[in-house]
């Protein structure tokens, strides 16, 4: 199976997931959920869960200036988003655990 | 690289034309901002790639943005189809400006032909600027500037004008395009109608340099005339002399009119009285020009009459004899009908 099939559907928690302890910029985001092992990500799923999560009323977001280089837009989790966070959390570790009991059970 | 992110988010932008405006515009309002960071990342590690390499094609790109946001792929099957033609071209485009690129010492030829984008700003304000004067004109004839009412400082400051907002369109659009699909069609269409005046106006302006409206001002057809080189003819008896004053004619005894001096010329009665035009037709017909030198000529033809009585008596054609426009017979010239033959 593709991991990235499997993505889609858990794309939204991961980005949420990665700003619980500290708040990130575009890029950066990309940059931790790779590094953290969802190597196939792309840069467009990011940008594009980010936007969703923001409308959705998850997100704040903030501009940081820089001296050299753009201007930085840090999103960070506000209290709906880390509610939903946690929800989704929940919801995940169930579905997980069943599916690892059944995939044991099979093998 | 700002160029670079405006063409990337732009590119994107077509590839989810089929959205409706509103959620196309949430979704690429950040995205020329998050492209920066991209390209400001890209600088960090070092530099040298580019967006379509790091991100893939916009096309891709757009895609993932669609699957991401859950908007249904939603292409009609003509969508479908212009949006593989539009890549096809694209392609075709991307293979032939890596190949010409290096031909002119550069990477890619985009490069290069981005360089020229603000002298086809100032070109584009010059273009548009004689259209508006072309528009405006009362009879004016076409020039090189723009003129109005006739008065070429009024032409000027509308030429610098039209200019500099030109210059300042081109950089606003470089940096973003326009949002608006309309906008841009408009902007495209208004380009589509510069360009094909300013093809007019080079066809028109070559087709005067090449004189081709002398051509049809001339009583004599230039084109295609054998004879276009003769200026003068002199008419030789057997002992190698000038015959003065001799007549060439045809077998219906029509004068030949031959030489630039032969010509047709206008002339006007006293008083305006009368007008009209006559040939000249008596050969020699300059009345300044020197006899020719004739070596197979056994016999040194005498001196032409009119001509300064030199101190040798061979006459030598001068730098003087060759005759500039000044010696043309002009209506002024002639105070009467002169009737010759």
């Amino acid at each position: 199976m593709d991991t990235t099939q499997l993505l889609k559907g858990v794309l939204d928690l991961a980005v949420l997931a990665v700003l619980r302890d500290d708040d990130g910029y575009g890029y950066d985001i990309l940059r931790r959920l790779r590094t953290a092992g969802l190597t196939e990500i792309g840069d467009a799923s990011v940008y594009g869960t980010l936007r969703r999560l923001f409308a959705a009323g998850y997100l704040t977001t903030y501009v940081v200036p820089s001296e050299e280089g753009p201007h930085r837009k840090y999103y960070a989790l506000n209290p709906a988003g880390r509610t939903q966070l946690k929800q989704g959390g929940d919801v995940w570790r169930e579905f997980a655990s069943t599916m690892n009991t059944l995939l044991r059970e099979r093998a | 690289m700002n160029a670079e992110i405006a063409q990337y988010a732009a590119q994107v932008g077509a590839a989810l034309s089929d959205l409706p405006e509103h959620a196309r515009n949430d979704l690429l309002e950040d995205l020329p901002a998050h492209l920066a960071e991209v390209a400001a990342e890209i600088e960090a590690e070092g530099g040298g790639a580019t967006l379509a390499e790091r991100l893939g094609p916009p096309s891709a790109y757009a895609a993932e943005l669609r699957a991401t946001l859950g908007h249904p792929g939603g292409h009609s099957r003509t969508a479908a189809w212009a949006g593989r033609a539009v890549s096809r071209v694209r392609a075709r485009w991307d293979g032939l400006d890596r190949r010409l690129g290096p031909v002119i010492g550069y990477e890619r030829l985009g490069e290069f032909l981005a360089l020229l984008r603000p002298a086809w700003w100032v070109l584009r304000g010059w273009l548009v600027a004689m259209l508006v004067a072309q528009l405006w004109r009362d009879g004016d004839g076409l020039g090189l500037l723009p003129r109005f009412e006739g008065s070429t400082l009024l032409g000027l400051l509308v030429l610098i004008a039209f200019v500099v907002g030109s210059i300042w369109l081109g950089r606003r659009t470089a940096a973003a395009p326009p949002a608006r699909r309309r906008t841009r069609v408009a902007l495209g269409a208004a380009t589509a109608v510069v360009v094909v005046f300013g093809l007019g106006l080079w066809a028109a302006a070559d087709d005067r340099l090449m004189g081709s409206f002398w051509q049809e001002s001339t009583p004599t057809a230039w084109v295609n005339d054998p004879y276009n080189q003769v200026n003068d003819v002199f008419v030789l008896g057997p002992d190698g002399q000038i015959i003065q004053g001799a007549r060439l004619v045809d077998q219906d005894g029509s004068p030949v009119v031959l030489g630039y001096c032969a010509q047709r010329f206008g002339w006007e009665g006293p008083g305006g009285g009368g007008r009209g035009w006559e040939w000249r037709v008596v050969y020699p017909s300059c009345p300044d020009l020197s006899a020719p030198q004739l070596p197979w000529v056994a016999v040194s033809p005498a001196p032409l009459p009119w001509g300064t009585p030199s101190p040798s008596a061979t006459p030598t054609p001068s730098g003087s004899a060759v005759p500039s426009p000044s010696v043309t017979p002009s209506p002024s010239a002639s105070t009467g009908p002169k009737l010759v033959g």
